[in-house]
């Protein structure tokens, strides 16, 4: 048993409890009695891994099928990577410590750009070779793709043997059935692949190719075989109540990020925030009903023990029951001593007696995310908040004993100007003016406001994705700006590594030539590009000029509104002709108002028949 | 209510913060009685002996637990235990007052079963016994030292069936001094890697002689 030689591994490592496994509700199973085995790798550590809600909802779908098998795999921090390279330790899984090679199929969630080196890292770790044709010849694991960086699959294309674009709770079940039956028949690996690539979702890269013309723009992705999709439409769960949650979820032992149930109460967002990429992808917008959330909470605390409960989605505020359900839990649970908290709360939300409700338990710091400074530069990124509001919510929050406030802003936000910065101070002076406004018998002492500045990043599927990126060295210089300007009592201004933006711009609209880079930068050693200490920009900027290419032919390219896209053939249900409309009325500072009131005519309501409520 | 534990194979490696929060949770899904602490963020009134380093397992680790209603010790047991991991397994348990504190003022040793897989080390135990004095470096939070470590083993055996080296240890284990064993193995075989299992708590009666520390809590009680 690998077991026996990961253990003395261990007492040489920062947090070995990442690397055993063995948490209440983890599933067991006898593997003699098992058709598939999937590998749910998550390229990052465990606390950032098992913090993620799509994992728990696959894991459980799954394993709830007798005959398959779903275990975890983390990426090993760089001193646990060592120990294991140093004693031919393979990567394993934490369920029954197998070597990932030895699975049926090994599977990457792809939440954000910067875990692609870490994708690349397990590959090796496992044995896996890193191409489609030599795991054909090998006769090793498929390696499949899903999560929100698979809508544009490209920049990966070459170690990837299929992507699954958008919701993955039918989509996964389907991959295991077919596999299954592939292998009980007999067949080709390509015959297998051919068979799903005519799946609804499913990309196959390997039957496409990337054309660039004279100049080296990209010119489009074509087809290699005319018995695959031209396009492929991402996968769309009409009715989440029907979608399977888990009852049950690991509880880990040691802390993660997120130490608590979640509730996913909607998918998708109305409001079109234009900068937004989530709000894009998971359209059209579902919600779970108030009598499934009641009995999913009660299942869930019962089989956990936790202590804590948040209501997940993009726009939680936004949830019809919202009130209701806050009511109905703080009156169900609350006397177990179970804390509930509204994490993503927006400005404009109905905050007044959700607020009332929560603070009995806890009072969880209050987060808004403004976004940008000026009126202006929030209707061209359609952020449909204003001072006012932010003034009303916060006075109210501070009246009800709150004292913690964040500020979410972006700075390199199309047609940005050093006012819009500006504006950000004045939102920062609003909140202490409504602080200082609350009497002093009734607000809460010890006053905090943090104002974090996130570089803008322009995302395939939204109306900015032709819009090139600020440089960096504007960027720094907006931080400097905005650094002097937030010199104000309680105030507290943090803000993101443009480096890494930088490059987090160049592979999300990047086309198929990136994979050469990120081969390059994984063995120049990067991974773990996300974690600041671990972030080698150099290697990064080495490895593009390892290719003849450069981070800014990407980062800071304008794309022609016409131009080809390098996710021209992924189908998200947004048009492109919605998303120029919308480009064109950012420029013009319009609104478009949230989509519950009106809608845009963003194509779902053609692409997925009758979700999309309030347009019909 | 006190209760004795094991803390074994892969749930050797949570700290002792991980243990108090797996412990809580493990409670709140068996719905046993148990009492809260006041305030802000309200946790399990839960304590233990002592702290064990992570990496080491145990057979006989006690928690302390205030309760909040009326419970058996057998039904504490069987509730608690349909809800563990495998690896924490409550192996007794007994209604006691206040026990936790009066607990560790009364441990005064504790005592190891080791496995060194691929070491003949009966050598170095023979050689370590031999001597009166032995230097190590003892590390605590703010500062190291050195200390004569030899008189805080008070028993200590070695025997190697030519696979593996198997040693039964008994080290001083009170409030004021207390020797980890993976100090000792450390002197005696630096680099080797060890399986370390606590398997006793002691204390003294007024002869002096040893008694198991669960026994002598039920005793007070
Ligand atoms: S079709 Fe209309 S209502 Fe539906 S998501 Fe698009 S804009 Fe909103």
């Amino acid at each position: 048993m690998l077991y026996d030689r990961i253990e003395p591994l261990l007492a040489g490592v920062s947090k070995p409890a990442r690397y055993t496994g063995g948490e209440v509700n983890m599933v067991k199973k006898e593997l003699d009695g098992i058709d598939v085995r999937f590998a749910f790798c998550f390229p990052d550590t465990y606390e950032v891994g098992m913090s993620h809600l799509g994992m728990k909802i696959l894991y459980h779908i799954l394993n709830k099928r007798e005959n398959f098998y779903c275990e975890r795999v983390f990426a090993p921090w760089a001193d646990m990577e060592a120990a294991m390279r140093q004693n031919g330790v393979p990567l394993f899984s934490l369920e029954t410590f197998s070597p990932v090679a030895d699975f049926d199929i090994v599977g990457f969630t792809l939440q954000y750009e910067m875990s692609y080196t870490n994708v690349l890292n397990m590959l090796d770790l496992a044995g896996i070779p890193m191409t489609g044709s030599e795991r054909d010849a090998a006769n090793a694991p498929f390696v499949v793709c899903g999560g929100p960086c698979a809508f544009n699959p490209e920049p990966l294309a070459d170690f990837v043997d299929l992507f699954m674009v958008g919701d993955g709770e039918e989509q996964i079940l389907e991959l295991c059935e077919h596999y299954d039956a592939w292998k009980k028949r007999g067949g080709t690996r390509e015959e297998f692949l051919l068979e799903m690539a005519n799946i609804e979702g499913n990309y196959v890269p390997r039957f496409y190719e990337s054309a660039y013309d004279e100049n080296g723009e990209f010119a489009g992705v074509r087809r290699l075989r005319d018995d695959v999709p031209a396009r492929i439409r991402k996968r769309c769960i009409p009715d989440l109540d029907s979608a399977d949650y888990p009852d049950r979820i690991i509880v880990p032992f040691t802390e993660i990020v997120h130490d608590r149930v979640m509730l996913e109460v909607a998918r998708g967002c109305t409001r079109g925030c234009r900068f937004c990429q989530a709000g894009m992808l998971y359209r059209p917008q579902r919600e779970r009903s108030l009598d499934k959330l009641l009995e999913l909470a009660r299942k869930l605390l019962g089989s956990t023990g936790y202590e804590e409960m948040s209501l997940s989605s993009l726009s939680t505020g936004d949830y019809s029951h919202l009130p209701e359900l806050a009511r109905k839990l703080v009156q169900e649970h609350g006397c177990n001593k179970v804390a509930i908290s509204l994490p993503s709360l927006r400005i404009d939300s109905v905050l007044g007696e959700t607020l009332e409700q929560t603070q009995q338990i806890r009072k969880t710091g209050l987060t808004f995310a403004p976004e940008a400074g000026t009126q202006r530069l929030r209707d061209v990124i359609n952020k449909g908040v204003t001072e006012q509001q932010l003034r009303e919510s916060v006075h109210d929050a501070f009246e009800k004993g709150w004292s913690a406030v964040k500020l979410y802003t972006m700075i390199g936000l199309p047609t940005e100007t050093d006012e819009d910065l500006d504006g950000i101070r004045g939102l920062a002076q609003a909140v202490l003016d409504e602080y200082f406004s609350v009497p002093k018998e009734v607000r809460q002492k010890g006053l905090r406001v943090s104002v974090s500045a996130s570089s803008f990043v322009p995302k395939p599927f939204t109306p900015f994705q032709w819009e090139p990126q600020n440089t960096i060295e504007e960027l720094e210089r907006k931080q400097k700006l905005l650094r002097e300007k937030l010199h104000l009592r309680s105030v507290t201004f943090s803000w993101h590594e443009p480096h890494l933006s930088f490059l987090e711009a160049a592979f999300a609209r990047g086309d198929r030539r990136l994979c050469g880079v990120l081969l390059a930068a994984w063995k120049r050693g990067c991974r773990f590009d996300g974690w600041t200490e671990e972030f080698k920009f150099d290697a990064w900027m080495a490895a593009f000029a390892d290719c003849g290419l450069t981070c800014e032919q990407f980062a800071h390219k304008r794309y022609d509104l016409d131009a080809p896209l390098p996710w021209d053939h992924i189908d998200a249900g947004v048009t492109k002709e919605f998303l120029q409309r919308e480009w064109k009325k950012a420029l013009a500072a319009q609104t478009s108002p949230d989509c519950r009131i009106k809608c845009h005519g963003c194509g779902m309501k053609q692409f997925i028949k009758g979700v999309c409520k309030s347009c019909e | 209510m006190i209760a004795e534990f094991e803390k074994m194979g892969r749930m050797s490696w949570f700290s002792h913060l991980d243990l108090q929060n797996t412990m809580q949770r493990a409670m709140r899904r068996a719905g046993l009685p148990v009492r809260y602490s006041q305030g802000f963020n309200p946790h399990v009134n839960l304590a233990f002996a002592t702290a064990l380093s992570v990496g080491l397992q145990s057979r006989c680790e006690i928690l302390d637990v205030e309760l909040a209603g009326e419970i058996s010790p057998e039904e504490f047991l069987t509730r608690i235990n349909a809800v563990l991991p495998e690896g924490l397994k409550c192996s007794r348990a007994a209604l006691v007052e206040d026990a936790a504190p009066a607990l560790m003022a009364l441990m005064t040793e504790a005592e190891y079963a080791v496995e060194a897989p691929g070491a003949d080390l009966s050598a170095a135990v023979e050689g370590f016994l031999a001597l009166e004095e032995v230097m190590a470096e003892k590390k605590s939070k703010s500062k190291t030292r050195m200390v004569n470590i030899r008189p805080m083993v008070h028993a200590l055996d070695c025997a190697f069936d030519g696979e593996k080296s198997v040693l039964t240890m008994i080290l001083e284990q009170t409030n004021a001094n207390c020797l980890k064993p993976e100090l000792l193995l450390q002197t005696l075989a630096p680099g080797v890697f060890c399986r370390i299992v606590r398997t006793g708590f002691y204390a003294r009666k007024q002869d002096g002689a040893r008694v198991g520390l669960f026994e002598a809590g039920m005793d007070k009680a």
